[in-house]
């Protein structure tokens, strides 16, 4: 009689066991693919009705929809990652030059020996060289966006369009400076006027004479005191939003004191000696800069520790302090390139200050597939154990219902031995 | 202190009388620093064209009487002057279009620098300073039947981006103007007057 109890206990305890089994959530389910069969995959596991264990094992990185897709799967609660053995990196991004020239400038990194290239909407650019290549090259332009390809992963970024300039004036005492500024101005493509006072009487000027402003001009460069003091209205075209250069000495004008927070010192001459293509001289003279403690300009280039080129916000434009007044002999009589460097860097200091129309801002100036990857799935994750979970699952039922039904058989059979009914 | 901004420097070279006329750049200098208030060197530079210290002058004034034929260093050297952005101004001191100085000095000129053409006398070459309507002045020895008995209409330029690298002179300015400083008392119109133009120009363009 007590073993048959017990028996009865064990039966009903199993019972419970398989009614409680059943009514238990129902366990994860873990689903692995491939990345080739990623976007079959991912429609499957949104349609399934338990919430799976997923994880993707990677040669190339998803593009952006797809990254998206399994970012919004684990945030509904599955439990997303990922794998690689070798992945390309890739990465691009490309801006627009602020120069009239337009150029792109493209930053990639590639790493990894497979072969990239680079193209636009029209077909390739160019092929890049060499595994663990970090490049930044200017092409003329590119029609669409850029994508920089190796081993079929893929990088992606938008050129912005052009910034559309109004014209410079540079006014000055006549000199080989001011001829070769100009000069270097219009070969990068900037529509120059001048005023360059020959004589207490005379001006030789081109373009408009009307006094500074931002309607017609988006950028003034003073190359001397003199042009400084003999400028009315730089301040007021700086607040409305233009550009001023303030070159060499013009700095000491007391005309200017309101738009520069920086001191210009004393003019040092280069040693006896010194190339004219030396850039640490951009000439053979300069005019050392010397910031104030109020804040507000940043030195974006400077010589044995003192700054020589300067730039600040003053309201809505902004005023750059060069502190060089003899670049023409660095162009002159510098090295093979000069011209092109010269030009170039009197082109970027103009582009710097100058006031640009206002554009819409490029949503997608660069992309980074793997950076991108790590961002919505996280660092890769060993592949998870397909069988971790389900065999308990599945096996449990039935021990219960064994143990039920022998237990009960067992109680049966003793209960009809001792001819109970 | 700085530097003068603007030194005549005449061009020494191998083949030629290249110092034929020594006065000129010192009363063009005096003609300039009395019509403007540019700061100029009251001592003109006599500079080697073989040297690379022409690319320190941005301004050559070249003349002769006889054949131009550069040298490798000179021709290596006055194209890369141009290139730069240097302004030559070349002058033919025999004032004859049959003459050596010129037929040669224009086959080097266009060999190293390009090709020649009529300046027209609308260019703003003639108006910078003083305005010369007619195009280039007429000089006494146009006038007076020497060299090939022509009066030059035009003057001739290699122009690179819409600026002269290369004046060219067949009316013998060097004559014209190879004269001490002083003597200008003596004229009733100052006839380098357009040597200022040409100065103010290659300083301004």
């Amino acid at each position: 009689m007590r073993i048959e109890r017990i028996l009865r206990a064990i039966a009903a305890l199993a019972l419970t066991g398989w009614v409680l089994n059943a009514l238990r959530p129902a366990p994860s389910r873990v689903a692995i693919t491939d990345g080739a069969q990623l976007a079959g995959a991912l429609e499957r596991w949104t349609r399934a009705d338990i919430t799976p264990t997923l994880h993707v094992r990677l040669d190339t990185i998803p593009d952006a929809a797809h990254l998206a897709w399994l970012a919004a799967l684990r945030d509904a609660g599955a439990s997303v990652s990922w794998s690689a053995s070798r992945i390309p990196v890739t990465a691009v991004a490309a801006y627009r030059s602020p120069e009239p020239s337009g150029d792109v400038i493209v930053l990639s990194t590639v790493l990894d020996d497979g072969a990239p290239v680079l193209s636009d909407d029209l077909g390739p650019i160019d092929t890049l060289t060499g595994a663990g290549l970090t490049n930044a090259s200017h092409i003329p332009d590119a029609e669409g966006d850029l994508v920089l390809t190796a081993r079929g992963q893929a990088a992606r970024a938008r050129v912005g369009a052009a910034t559309q300039h109004r014209r410079v004036l540079v006014i000055a005492s006549p000199g080989w400076e001011s001829k070769f500024v100009i000069a270097a101005l219009e070969e990068r493509g900037w529509l120059v006027d001048s005023r360059l006072q020959i004589s207490p009487e005379h001006v030789v000027a081109r373009g408009s004479r009307a006094p500074l402003d931002t309607s017609r001009w988006s950028a003034v460069v003073l190359l001397d005191s003199a042009a400084a003091e003999t400028t009315p209205g730089a301040e007021r075209f700086a607040r409305e939003g233009g550009g001023v250069v303030l070159a060499g000495d013009a700095s000491r004008a007391r005309s200017v004191n309101a738009l520069r927070s920086w001191r210009a010192a004393e003019r040092a001459v280069a040693p006896l000696g010194t190339a004219a293509g030396d850039t640490t001289w951009r000439g053979m003279s300069r005019f050392p800069l010397e910031l104030r403690a109020t804040p507000g300009a940043i030195a974006i280039e400077t010589r044995a520790g003192r700054a020589t080129v300067v730039v600040r916000r003053h309201y809505g434009g902004r005023v750059a302090g060069v502190g060089y007044d003899q670049t023409w002999r660095w162009r002159m009589a510098g090295g093979e390139n000069s011209v092109a460097e010269h030009s170039a860097w009197w082109s970027r200091i103009v582009a710097s200050v100058a006031m640009r129309s206002a554009t819409v801002p490029n949503a997608n100036p660069g992309s980074a597939p793997l950076a991108s990857l790590y961002d919505k799935l996280g660092a890769p994750a060993p592949v998870p154990s397909a069988f971790a979970g389900v065999a308990a699952s599945r096996v449990l039922p039935h021990i219960l219902g064994a143990f039920l039904l022998g237990a009960l058989l067992a109680e049966w059979i003793m209960r009809r031995r001792r001819g109970a009914p | 202190m700085t530097a003068p901004e603007f030194v005549w420097a005449t061009a020494q070279y191998e083949s030629g009388d290249w110092d034929s006329a020594s006065l000129v750049g010192l009363n063009i200098t005096d003609s300039v620093a009395r019509y403007t208030s540019i700061k100029v060197s009251p001592t003109p530079a006599i500079v080697s064209l073989s040297s690379p210290d022409v690319l320190r002058f941005p301004f050559l004034y070249l003349t002769g009487h006889l054949p131009v034929r550069f040298t490798e260093s000179e021709r290596r050297n006055v194209g890369d002057f141009v290139e730069r952005g240097g302004f030559l101004f070349v002058d033919d001191h025999n004032h004859d279009i049959d003459g050596v100085f010129h037929k040669t000095a224009t086959e080097e000129l266009r060999r190293t620098c390009g090709v020649l053409a009529d300046l027209p006398n609308e260019h703003e070459l003639y108006s910078t300073v003083f305005r010369f309507a007619d195009g280039p002045p007429t000089t006494s020895h146009e006038l007076n039947g020497w060299g090939d008995n022509l009066v030059h209409k035009h003057l001739q330029a290699v122009v690179v981006n819409g600026r002269i690298s290369v004046l060219y002179s067949s009316k013998d300015y060097s004559s014209e103007w190879n004269y001490h400083p002083e003597s200008k008392r003596f004229f009733s119109i100052d006839n380098t007057r357009f040597g200022v133009n040409v100065v103010v120009y290659a300083l301004t363009r």
